[in-house]
């Protein structure tokens, strides 16, 4: 168990390492020099050049990657070539913005999907559970955004109940920041939810045929309880992993809702780091966003090593 | 001797299609009987139609009686079923590799029985009784399989497991489906006694369905030959083992290991089981006897002083005066 764990984390390092590697070189074979995209077209080789050495951009790649490297193990992530600001804080700050969004709209997704594709897949026989499939289908089919505007159009627009956009910070106004939360959480969480509730749907229903069911059944457990006390463990191994995925994509996908509720999220920064031409936010943004993708299957990982034994002993 | 189970005109239907027709059995208290037949023949529909467990889709008819219960299980809803099983009527399957959870823990998975029909009602007590019958059923340091998960296990050690979870609050009706088919020959036999003592210590009922004869020979008193979702031969196992009189049971013994022909080679019936739904009017074994004739074409009724003893054949084989 403590290999596996062990094993498990080297291979977050060492994934971790490899994707430095893949970002800094991604940024050193794009054509013409970081300054002089910064600058640029028209800019002076001069003032090119002094950019080049303010920022160390004339020393040799190695170092700068070691360089750079160096700084992200500091949680220092360089200054910005447009404005000279601190990187690290003000990604911070989006960070947080964008994990508020995630993680609550993940929460979401799962206290919808959970009883509801539990719900599909015990009545999958019956008008009811046929009706929430198709229910389900729908909202598997409405992009995020498009929910987004209509959540906009009614409740905002038609009723005036919520705002349509922008974000507070919860510290300043706590009751400002769950008005504007609102809306784009929903936005999210109901199609995720929708998505997700599919995938427990049908693990559920195979697992409803498993032997040991069958086993928990001629015990003298009743279907529900059979199915809650032996299922929905059994169940939880595909759903964790397409949880997994939807928080990845979700990290990246969550860009749009920022851009429909003007909320200045990691992926809004992302796009306007590319706006501005300003390579090294890019660099540090896509290398936040890879570390967290890749620590989110570590996590996955660790729960299939929870939740089922089989993976837990060495063979 | 009191009947602990006894069904009558028990049948198993998917829409129109009958899969097991006109099952009457009784099986008594310490009585061991064998249900025989080929594959596909409905033995295992029998056996979840008794325990009320058919799977979505099928459903069945007839009456089914459990000595004590004044209600038929057959239509009997989850309330009137639930109590009982696990309880007074428990049933060991096939697959010892799939029939247990693989992410509990094994002694949780037997104590869970205990509690549930209350014959313990605090977890630590049921925990080490379910230690005291793992160690009932033979498996080796119980205390530490009791912590083990499945997968842990063999597959004899596993079907010990699903035994004690069978037998755990000593039902009055132990179900085997094929208990040991996917087990090796040497550990066949250590389950078959463990499930024979199993049952006599408990003077239980023991309806034991094989495709093995000789495992029906050694353990049980009475045998139901089935085919084509039908009861075709009953009667106590010496007489139906050495003077069987419908056809297709003849045919089965003569393909066993317990007859071969005067040259040695080894007898098998003609032709294969057909699909559900595709047997013969009439006499369901009609299109692969040798017997066969246009008389065979009508149900042939049951010939015997009851439907324990007695056969459904119209040419039944000549018994020797
Ligand atoms: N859920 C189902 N729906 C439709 N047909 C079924 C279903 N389950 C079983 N059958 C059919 O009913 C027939 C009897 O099946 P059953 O499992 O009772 O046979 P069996 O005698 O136990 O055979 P085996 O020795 O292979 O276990 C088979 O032809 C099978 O295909
Ligand atoms: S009833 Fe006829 S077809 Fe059926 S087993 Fe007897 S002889 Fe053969
Ligand atoms: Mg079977």
């Amino acid at each position: 168990m403590i290999l596996r764990l062990l094993s498990r984390l080297a291979v977050l390092v060492a994934s971790l390492a490899v994707s430095t590697m893949v970002v800094f070189g991604f940024m050193v074979v794009l054509p013409g020099s970081p300054a002089r995209v910064a600058l640029g077209v028209n800019a002076s080789d001069a003032s090119v050049a002094q950019l080049e050495q303010e920022f160390g951009l004339d020393r040799p790649k190695g170092v700068q990657y070691l360089d750079w490297v160096g700084g992200l193990l500091r949680f220092d992530l360089g200054r910005s070539y447009v404005s000279r600001a601190e990187i690290a804080p003000q990604i911070a700050d989006r960070l947080q913005v964008t994990l508020w969004l995630v993680v609550t709209s993940t929460v979401l997704a799962l206290v919808i999907a959970v009883p509801l594709g539990v719900l599909m897949a015990v009545r999958h026989r019956r008008a009811s559970g046929v009706l929430l499939s198709a229910l389900s289908q729908v909202g598997v089919a409405v992009p995020a955004f498009l929910a987004g505007v209509l959540l906009v159009a009614l409740f905002s627009v038609r009723l005036g109940w919520l705002p349509a956009n922008g974000w507070t910070p919860p510290v300043e106004d706590p009751a400002m920041f769950l008005e504007q939360l609102v809306l784009p959480v929903l936005s999210l969480g109901l199609v995720q939810g929708a998505v997700l509730a599919r995938y427990v749907r049908s693990a559920v229903l195979d697992v409803m045929r498993e032997d040991y069911i069958r086993t928990a059944r001629a015990k003298g457990l009743r279907p529900m309880r059979a199915l809650v006390r032996h299922g929905l463990r059994n169940a939880a191994i595909p759903v964790v992993t397409v949880l997994g995925l939807q928080l990845a994509t979700l990290l990246v996908g969550a860009v749009v809702i920022e851009r429909v509720f003007v909320i200045p999220g990691l992926g809004s920064g992302l796009l306007d780091a590319v706006a501005n031409r300003d390579l090294i936010l890019v660099q540090d943004i896509v290398m936040l966003l890879v570390t967290a993708v890749l620590i989110v299957n570590f996590v996955v990982d660790l729960l299939y090593l929870v939740i089922d034994p089989r993976l837990r002993s060495v063979r | 001797m009191s009947a602990v189970l006894k069904a009558e005109g028990l049948g198993v239907h998917t829409g129109d299609l009958a899969l097991v027709q006109d099952v009457t059995l009784t099986v008594g208290r310490g009585e061991r009987v064998g249900l025989i037949g080929e594959s596909g023949s409905g033995k295992s529909l029998t056996a979840l139609a008794l325990m009320g467990l058919l799977p979505e889709g099928l459903h069945a008819t007839g009456s089914v009686r459990l000595d004590g219960s004044p209600a038929d299980l057959v239509g009997a809803d989850e309330d009137e079923l639930a109590p009982l099983r696990g309880k007074r009527m428990s049933m060991v399957f096939q697959e010892p590799m799939t029939a247990l959870n693989p992410t509990m823990r094994i002694g949780d998975q037997v104590a869970e029985g205990m509690l549930l029909h209350r014959a313990h009602r605090r977890r630590a007590a049921a925990r080490s009784a379910a230690v005291e019958l793992l160690d009932d059923v033979g498996l080796p340091s119980p205390a530490e399989a009791a912590r083990a998960y499945p997968h842990q296990l063999s597959g004899g050690q596993r079907q010990r497991v699903v035994a004690a979870i069978a037998l755990a609050n000593d039902p009055d009706l132990l179900i085997c489906d094929e208990p040991t088919t996917a087990l090796d020959v040497t550990v066949q036999a250590l389950v078959l006694d463990l499930i024979t003592r199993g049952v006599a210590a408990r003077d239980a009922a023991l309806l034991f369905i094989t495709h093995d004869l000789g495992v029906v020979a050694t353990v049980c008193d009475r045998v139901l030959v089935m085919y084509g979702g039908r009861i075709v031969e009953a009667g106590e196992v010496a007489q139906v083992f050495t003077r069987p009189r419908h056809r297709y049971t003849s045919g089965l013994l003569a393909a066993s290991d317990l007859a071969r022909t005067d040259d040695g080679r080894l007898l098998t019936i003609p032709g294969s089981v057909p699909q559900a739904g595709a047997f013969p009017a009439g006499c369901v074994f009609r299109n692969r006897c040798a017997a066969a004739t246009s008389a065979c074409e009508t149900l042939p009724s049951w010939v015997g002083p009851d439907p324990e003893h007695g056969h459904a054949c119209v040419h039944p084989v000549e018994v020797p005066a």
